[in-house]
């Protein structure tokens, strides 16, 4: 659905974004994840055919971005992270504008404003004057606009930048939604945990470059080159370590603390072999862990704290 | 989709002007507003009846009041509500969304030029029966009413892309208005010092009609248009005959209409590539 290839974008003695490359299927849900400054806005900006790339080619549904703009644009619903609203119009009269500026018919429009009214959860708003809304209801209107045309694609830009726990809650829910609709999206965050619960692939990018992309899990393997464990032993750590540092699949041992930290590349079965080793040794193994990574830990692994 | 016909940037600009959005306490405004429109009724009703019954004389004394006036307007208006259409957009972030939606530049811009005119021609259109009744008490013929009205139209036009223009150009709005009202300014008051720099430092003095410099001023236009069909004296003391005047009226509606056109091409290509540059 979206092919990304070797990607530039360059300013004034500046690379914003460099020879990024990237390929999303239907109904993926990508995370774009990055420091301020690293290219996610620039890269969406260039799918979303705001910006033209210096070099490299991006396709959405086959269309080049930059070759057929126009088709691209029926094709994709852009939410920008710093976006304003038509205050002075009523809700219905904002959908029904944009419904009109994406060239629905006038027929099908009021059937069309009440369902992506009520998938916002906004339909109790209706009649009621933008300006009314709260800042959480106003990313929901934001993202009724980008739905009006059932796009087939959807650019989010820190959709749940500004907003309370609540309403970052209920727009998760939403995107989870639209997730099950088979929407092909992106969406940038830096609420890293928000992405991990609905993204299947992610992409992480720093000073324009991507440094690693792809499935999640994958992310996770390659990155920590494998799991860590974590064993924690009644007593004997020393006899422990060294008798750890020689099993196979054991790529090293830390004692932190009073537990051992176990950065093991093996298979599952090599992982339950450990285990029975220490065991077997006579080891009193108190507890045997293998260490939960999230996306926060990959990111702060991947990248350096460069901002541009 | 048409550019003038279902273009929801029209539709939005032209319920954005007209509408009568109430504030605060409702029921008093409403009465307030109910009552101010009933004296304003009764005043026009009576000003329209009092030129009726008045002299010829005084349709011809009123009549320049009216014209000048509804022009001193428009030239005010017209470009200062079309400076706030694009860099608004851009200073509530709302221009970008604009850009990818299926619009064209075209659609976006022409809605935007014909909607910031509703209200210069809401004041024509107010004017209307007055200037009706004062043709027919004065005199002057049929053609007088239709020409002025097409007069005032390609005036309100030509502001109104001048207006657009700085808007498109301009970063702020405060910056948009501001050179609007200046470039505004200069063509109907700098138009006048810079005929009389030329005509000082020339051979001598020259009809109005003769200076190129005076074919962009609105308010001489008018009055030439005025000799044209009347040859009768307007104010001003612009009065010249019909003959010497006519290239001049002809090279003002040329010039309007050129400009118009040239900065409404001049955006609509660049409409893309300016959402691009401010990205």
């Amino acid at each position: 659905m979206i092919q990304i290839e070797h990607l530039t974008k360059e300013y004034k003695g500046l690379t914003a974004v460099k020879d990024l490359s990237l390929n999303l299927d239907a109904g993926d849900i990508f995370g774009f994840i990055g420091p301020n400054g690293a290219g996610k806005t620039t890269t969406i900006k260039m799918l979303a055919t705001l910006l033209k790339p210096t070099s490299g080619r991006a396709r959405i549904d086959g269309i080049d971005v930059v070759e057929h703009p126009e088709a691209v644009r029926g094709r994709i619903g852009y939410m920008p992270a710093f976006f304003g609203i038509y205050d002075d119009m009523r809700v219905w009269e904002y959908l029904d504008f944009f419904a009109g500026a994406y060239r629905l018919p006038k027929t099908q429009r009021p059937r069309i404003i009440d369902d992506v009214l009520s998938l916002t959860d906004l339909g109790g708003k209706k009649d009621s004057y933008v300006e009314e809304l709260s800042t959480g209801m106003k990313q929901r209107l934001c993202l009724a606009k980008t739905l009006i045309h059932d796009p087939k694609v959807l650019l989010l830009d820190e959709p749940a930048s500004g907003l309370d726990p609540r309403a970052r809650i209920e727009i998760k829910e939403l995107f989870k939604e639209l997730k099950a609709m088979g929407k092909t999206i992106i969406i940038s965050s830096h609420i890293l945990p928000e992405l991990a619960d609905f993204c299947n692939k992610v992409g992480i990018i720093e000073r324009g470059e991507m440094l690693v992309s792809g499935d999640v899990q994958d992310i996770m393997d390659q990155v920590t080159g494998g799991r860590t464990l974590e064993i924690r032993l009644l007593d004997r750590l020393e006899e422990a370590t060294a008798l750890l540092a020689d099993a196979p699949g054991v790529r090293a041992v830390r004692p932190v603390d009073s537990h051992l930290q176990v950065e093991f590349t093996g298979s599952p079965e090599g992982q339950a072999d450990l285990n029975t080793l220490l065991i077997t040794h006579g080891l009193r193994v108190l507890a045997f862990t293998e260490q939960a990574m999230d996306l926060e830990d990959i990111f702060m692994k991947v990248t350096k704290g460069l901002v541009q | 989709m048409g550019i003038f016909t279902n273009n929801p940037v029209l539709e939005r600009e032209v319920r954005g002007r007209l509408r009568l959005r109430p504030k605060g306490r409702r029921g008093a405004n409403i009465w307030v507003a109910r009552l101010l429109g009933v004296v304003v009724v009764y005043y026009y009703a009576r000003g329209l009846l009092g030129v009726w019954h008045g002299t010829m004389q005084d349709a011809r004394d009123f009549w320049p009041l009216l014209t000048y006036g509804a022009l001193a307007l428009i030239v005010l208006l017209a470009p200062a509500l079309a400076a706030t259409a694009i860099s608004t957009e851009r200073e509530q972030q709302t221009w970008e969304i604009l850009a990818t939606t299926r619009l064209t530049g075209a659609e976006v811009l022409l809605g935007k030029w014909l909607g910031r005119q509703m209200i210069p021609w809401l004041l024509v259109v107010i004017l209307l029966p007055f200037m009706a009744v004062c043709t027919a008490r004065a005199g002057f013929g049929w053609p007088m009413l239709p020409s002025v009205l097409a007069f005032l139209l390609v005036t309100t036009a030509c502001y109104a892309a001048l207006g657009l223009l700085c808007s498109f150009q301009a970063k702020r709005t405060m910056t948009a208005t501001a050179a609007a009202l200046t470039f505004s300014a200069l063509l109907c008051i700098g138009s006048i010092i810079v005929s009389q720099v030329f005509q000082s430092l020339g051979s001598g003095s020259l009809p109005p009609y003769a200076s190129p410099a005076l074919w962009v001023n609105p308010f001489y236009a008018l009055g030439w248009q005025g000799d044209v069909l009347t040859a009768q004296p307007p104010p001003l003391g612009v009065y010249a005959a019909p003959d010497d005047v006519a290239p001049a009226v002809a090279a003002y509606y040329l010039l309007s209409l050129i400009f118009t056109a040239g900065a409404l091409v001049f955006m609509v290509r660049r409409y893309h590539r300016a959402v691009r540059e401010r990205s």
